[in-house]
C-alpha cells in the first residue's frame, strides 16, 4: 500500500463542492484515513500520480474528462496497480455501473449517498484491496518460488480429459506460455514411449484406487530430451468423495540428478584413473564379505603398490606419474574386468578383490600375473618407465571379522613385501598382525619418549690408529623404554624418520652431546664429538639455525663438532643438500660420510661434497683376517687419501683388524675392541682412565 | 411544505449526529453556492442550451440529495431527466419551483443550525 507509512490516503474526486465537502467531513469523522481532493478528472489524474493514494472515490459526471475516462487513464498508468476505485453513480443506473466496471472500477456507490453506510463501504473496499494485494504478492512469491524450484502444477480430469497447468509447467515442457496451452496428449507424448505405459498406469491407479502417486520420468522433445522430472499426484474427489482426476506437481530435477551423479562420481571414483576409489571398495567389500559368509565361499583381497613410484614422480614429474597410473588403471581394469572389483586404493596402491576364489593357488596365479604385467616397461609420454609391484594378500574368511581389519591386514602384508625389497607378494599372517600392532604401540610410545626423558646419549670412543690414543667419540642414542628396556635404534629410528619425530629427537641428541662434550673440554679432555644427522633432518628449514643456536648455547667450538651423514642424503635434491653442507662447513664444523660403501652415491657426488672424513662401514672390516683379504677396505683408504680425506674404520672387533688398518694407514678406529658405546658416567670414567694411562 | 417532505430527515439526523457543529459548514456552503447554480440553470433554459441545463440540473440534484434537501433534489432530477430526453415541459415554471424549494430549504437550514 502506497501510504502505509502513515494512514491510508483517499482521493475524493467530484465537481460538486458540497458533495466533496460532505464526503470529506463524513470520512474525517467516521474513519482514520487521510483525504485529498480533486474537482475533475484531470486534477484526479495529477493527484493520483503525485500521491499514489490507497483508494479513489470518483464521481462519474464531471466537466473536462468524466469519471470513466479518468478511471481508465488511472488504470493505464500501471498494469500492476490495484488501487480500489469506487465510482459514485446514480441509483439504479445499470448502464453507468457496467461502464464503470468496464473501465476498471472496483466498486460503486449510488447517489444520493447513503451516508451511514459510506464509511463501512470504504473500509470494506480498503480491506478487500489489502487482501487482494497481499494475495497477489503471495501468488507472485509462490510463482517465483515455483520458477526457482522448477515446480509446475497440473490438474487432469479423467472424465472430460481436460488438462490445466501452471505457467511453470509450460516452462518445464518448454512451451511458450503466451501462445500455447499444454494438452493431456502433449503431456503424455512428451514422455519417452518406454515410460508412457507406466506413467498412464500410475495415474489411472492413483485415480481408481484413490491413492497418492509419485515417480520420476524423463521428458523428450527437441529441447527437452535430457530432462528428468519428478511427479507427485493426489486424486481429486467429487462431492461424493469419488476420485475423478488427479492434481499434482511436476518438478524438473535434472540439475539435482546431475549433481547427485557428480557427487556419486566424486565420492566413489578416483578423479585421476576414473577407477572406483577406496570408499567404494570399502562399501562393496562389506557386501562381498557378507555374501562370502552366507554362501560359504572365499574372497581374496589383493593390494599392490607400485615400487619406486615416488621416484618417478620426483624425477619425471607428476604429469608422468599420473599418466602412468591411468595406463595401469586401464590395462588392469580391462584384464581383470571379470573380477569383483578393481580400484585405486591410495596413492600408488591399487586393490583387486577376487570373488568366489576356489584355492589359494588361484590367488597366487593372479598375484604373479600382476608382477608379470608390471614388469613390462611402460611408455609414458615418450618416457620408458620401469616399475615393479609389492603385493599384499589376505583372504576372507580368515580371521578378520570386519572390512577395516581385512584391508589393514592386506596393507600390512603389502608393507612387508615393500620392506623385503618389492617385486614380490606376501600373504598376511597373524604373526604379521602382531608385529604391526607392536610397531603401532612403539610409535605411540616414541611420541611420548622425549617428554618422559626416556632417551639417553651413549658415547663410543674413537682412537688414533697410530698412537691408539682417544681423540673423539660418536654420540649414539639409546631409548630406555619403561617396559621393554633398551630399544635398538635400528627398531625405532626408521619409525622416528617416518613420523618426522627424528627432527625433535635429532635436535635433542645434538644439544645434549654438544653440552656434554663442552663439559669434558672443561675437565681437560679436548675431544671431538660425532653426531649423526638423518637425511630427514636435511628437509628441516630450521636445521642451520638450530645448529647455530646449539653452538651458542653450549659454547662448544665448532671444530670439535663432526656431523655424520649417510650417502643417502645425496639421493634427494642433491643441490639443496650440498648447499646445507657448505653452510655447515663454513661454520667450521667437520663433516663425515657414515657407513661409506653401503649406499648408492657416486664418486662424482662425493667429490663435490665438502667432506672431511669417510667412515668405512663395518661390513668391509668384519671378515678381515677371516677369509677376506681386505681388498675393498684398502681401496677405500687409498681412494680417501687420494682425495685428501681422513678415514675412520668402524667395527674394529679384534686385533687383526687393528693390525691390518694400521698397516694400511687408516687414520682412526672405532669398535668393540676398544670400547662399546658407554653411558655418560662410564664414558667419563673411561676417558679419565685413558688419559691417566 | 412539511419538513418531512422538504428534507430527508434521516440523512439530516445522521449528518448532525456525526458531524455535530460541522453540519453548519455544509449548510452554509449549500446556501452560498447554490444560488449561482440556479441562475446558471435559468440561463441555460432561457438560452435553450439543453446540455448545460442537463449538467446543471444533475449538479444541483447531486448536491441537494447528498445534503438531505430531498424535495429540492427531486425537482432538479425531473428537470435533469427531461433535458436528458430533450423534452422540457414548462422549464421556467420548474425553475421557479426549484427557487421556491431552495428558499424553503434555506429557511429550514437556518432554523436548524446550531
Amino acid at each position: 500500500m502506497a501510504n502505509n507509512k502513515n494512514k491510508p490516503l483517499i482521493l475524493i474526486v467530484d465537481d460538486d463542492d458540497i458533495t466533496r465537502l460532505t464526503l470529506r467531513k463524513v470520512l474525517e469523522k467516521e474513519t482514520d484515513y487521510q483525504l485529498i481532493e480533486a474537482r475533475n478528472g484531470i486534477e484526479a489524474l495529477e493527484q493520483f500520480k503525485k500521491h499514489q493514494p490507497d483508494m479513489v472515490l470518483m464521481d462519474v459526471m464531471m466537466p473536462e474528462i468524466n469519471g470513466y475516462e479518468a478511471c481508465h487513464a488511472i488504470r493505464k498508468i500501471s498494469d500492476e496497480d490495484t488501487t480500489p476505485i469506487m465510482m459514485l453513480t446514480g441509483l439504479n443506473d445499470i448502464d453507468a455501473i457496467e461502464q464503470a466496471f468496464y473501465v476498471g472500477a472496483t466498486d460503486f456507490i449510488t447517489k444520493p449517498i447513503n451516508w451511514p453506510i459510506l464509511a463501512q463501504r470504504v473500509r470494506y473496499a480498503m480491506r478487500t484491496s489489502e487482501l487482494y494485494v497481499d494475495s497477489r504478492k503471495k501468488q507472485l512469491q509462490l510463482s517465483h518460488a515455483q520458477h526457482i524450484a522448477k515446480l509446475g502444477y497440473f490438474e487432469y480430469n479423467k472424465n472430460t480429459h481436460s488438462f490445466t497447468c501452471s505457467e511453470e509447467l509450460l516452462n518445464i515442457f518448454n512451451i511458450d506460455a503466451d501462445s500455447n496451452q499444454l494438452s493431456f496428449n502433449q503431456f503424455i507424448h512428451a514422455i519417452p514411449a518406454s515410460e508412457q505405459e507406466y506413467f498412464i498406469e500410475s495415474i489411472d491407479t492413483a485415480i481408481s484406487e484413490n491413492i497418492h502417486c509419485e515417480f520420476t520420468h524423463h521428458l523428450i522433445s527437441d529441447t527437452n530430451k535430457d530432462r528428468i522430472v519428478k511427479l507427485h499426484g493426489e486424486p481429486i474427489l467429487d462431492e461424493n468423495k469419488i476420485p475423478y482426476g488427479i492434481a499434482g506437481t511436476i518438478q524438473d530435477i535434472t540439475e539435482r540428478k546431475q549433481a547427485e551423479a557428480l557427487i556419486q562420481l566424486r565420492t566413489y571414483y578416483d578423479t585421476i584413473t576414473e577407477l572406483p576409489n577406496r570408499f567404494y571398495l570399502s562399501k562393496q567389500l562389506g557386501k562381498l564379505m557378507q555374501q562370502a559368509e552366507t554362501n560359504n565361499h572365499t574372497i581374496s583381497i589383493i593390494l599392490f603398490h607400485l615400487d619406486r613410484f615416488r621416484e618417478i614422480n620426483d624425477t619425471l614429474g607428476h604429469r608422468i606419474g599420473d599418466q602412468l597410473l591411468r595406463i595401469i588403471a586401464k590395462q588392469f581394469s580391462h584384464y581383470f574386468r571379470d573380477e569383483a572389483i578393481f580400484a585405486r586404493f591410495d596413492g600408488a596402491t591399487f586393490a583387486l578383490i577376487l570373488n568366489k576364489v576356489r584355492s589359494v593357488d588361484e590367488t597366487i596365479v593372479i598375484a604373479e600375473k600382476i608382477l608379470d604385467m608390471l614388469a613390462q616397461p611402460y611408455i609414458v609420454h615418450e618416457h620408458e618407465v620401469f616399475i615393479s609391484g609389492s603385493i599384499g594378500i589376505t583372504l576372507h574368511p580368515d580371521g578378520a571379522t570386519d572390512k577395516e581389519t581385512l584391508l589393514k591386514n592386506a596393507d600390512t602384508a603389502m608393507s612387508l613385501a615393500r620392506k623385503s625389497g618389492g617385486n614380490q607378494y606376501q600373504f598376511f599372517s597373524s604373526e604379521m598382525n602382531t608385529l604391526a600392532e607392536q610397531r603401532l604401540q612403539l610409535e605411540t610410545d616414541l611420541r611420548k619418549a622425549l617428554d618422559r626423558n626416556e632417551f639417553r646419549v651413549y658415547y663410543q670412543p674413537q682412537f688414533d690408529c697410530q698412537t691408539r690414543k682417544i681423540i673423539g667419540m660418536e654420540a649414539l642414542i639409546r631409548w630406555i623404554h619403561p617396559v621393554r628396556g633398551i630399544v635398538s635404534p635400528l627398531e625405532f629410528i626408521p619409525i622416528a624418520e617416518e613420523t618426522n619425530l627424528i627432527m625433535a629427537i635429532g635436535e635433542w641428541v645434538m644439544k645434549t652431546a654438544m653440552a656434554q662434550t663442552k663439559l669434558w673440554h672443561q675437565q681437560g679432555h679436548p675431544l671431538r664429538i660425532g653426531v649423526n644427522l638423518s637425511a630427514i633432518q636435511f628437509t628441516d628449514k630450521n636445521l642451520i639455525a638450530n645448529i647455530e643456536k646449539s653452538l651458542k648455547e653450549t659454547g662448544l667450538a665448532p671444530e670439535y663438532l663432526d656431523f655424520e651423514v649417510t650417502e643417502s642424503i645425496a639421493m634427494d635434491d642433491f643441490n639443496t643438500t650440498l648447499n646445507i653442507l657448505h653452510k655447515i662447513k663454513s661454520m667450521g664444523i667437520r663433516i663425515s660420510i657414515d657407513d661409506f660403501g653401503t649406499g648408492h652415491s657416486s664418486l662424482g657426488y662425493l667429490q663435490r661434497m665438502p667432506v672431511n672424513t669417510i667412515k668405512i662401514d663395518r661390513a668391509f672390516i668384519k671378515n678381515i683376517g677371516n677369509g677376506d683379504d681386505g681388498t675393498l677396505a684398502k681401496a677405500i683408504i687409498a681412494m680417501a687419501h687420494s682425495m685428501d680425506l681422513n678415514v675412520i674404520a668402524e667395527g674394529i672387533e679384534i686385533e687383526n683388524h687393528y693390525d691390518f688398518l694400521k698397516l694400511y694407514k687408516c687414520n682412526e678406529l672405532q669398535g668393540f675392541l676398544f670400547s662399546p658405546p658407554l653411558p655418560t658416567d662410564k664414558f667419563e670414567a673411561f676417558i679419565n682412565q685413558n688419559s691417566a694411562a | 411544505m412539511d419538513e418531512s417532505k422538504l428534507m430527508d430527515l434521516d440523512t439530516i439526523k445522521y449528518l448532525r449526529a456525526t458531524l455535530e457543529d460541522d453540519i453548519n459548514a455544509l449548510f452554509n456552503t449549500f446556501i452560498t453556492e447554490t444560488p449561482s447554480s440556479i441562475e446558471n440553470l435559468a440561463r441555460a433554459i432561457n438560452q435553450q442550451n439543453i446540455l448545460n441545463t442537463y449538467n446543471t440540473a444533475h449538479l444541483l440534484k447531486g448536491s441537494g440529495g447528498n445534503i438531505g434537501a430531498s424535495a429540492f433534489a427531486n425537482a432538479c432530477n425531473i428537470l435533469e431527466q427531461q433535458s436528458e430526453n430533450n423534452a422540457l415541459i414548462q422549464p421556467e415554471i420548474q425553475v421557479a419551483n426549484i427557487r421556491q424549494l431552495f428558499k424553503e430549504t434555506v429557511t429550514y437550514m437556518n432554523n436548524n443550525m446550531s
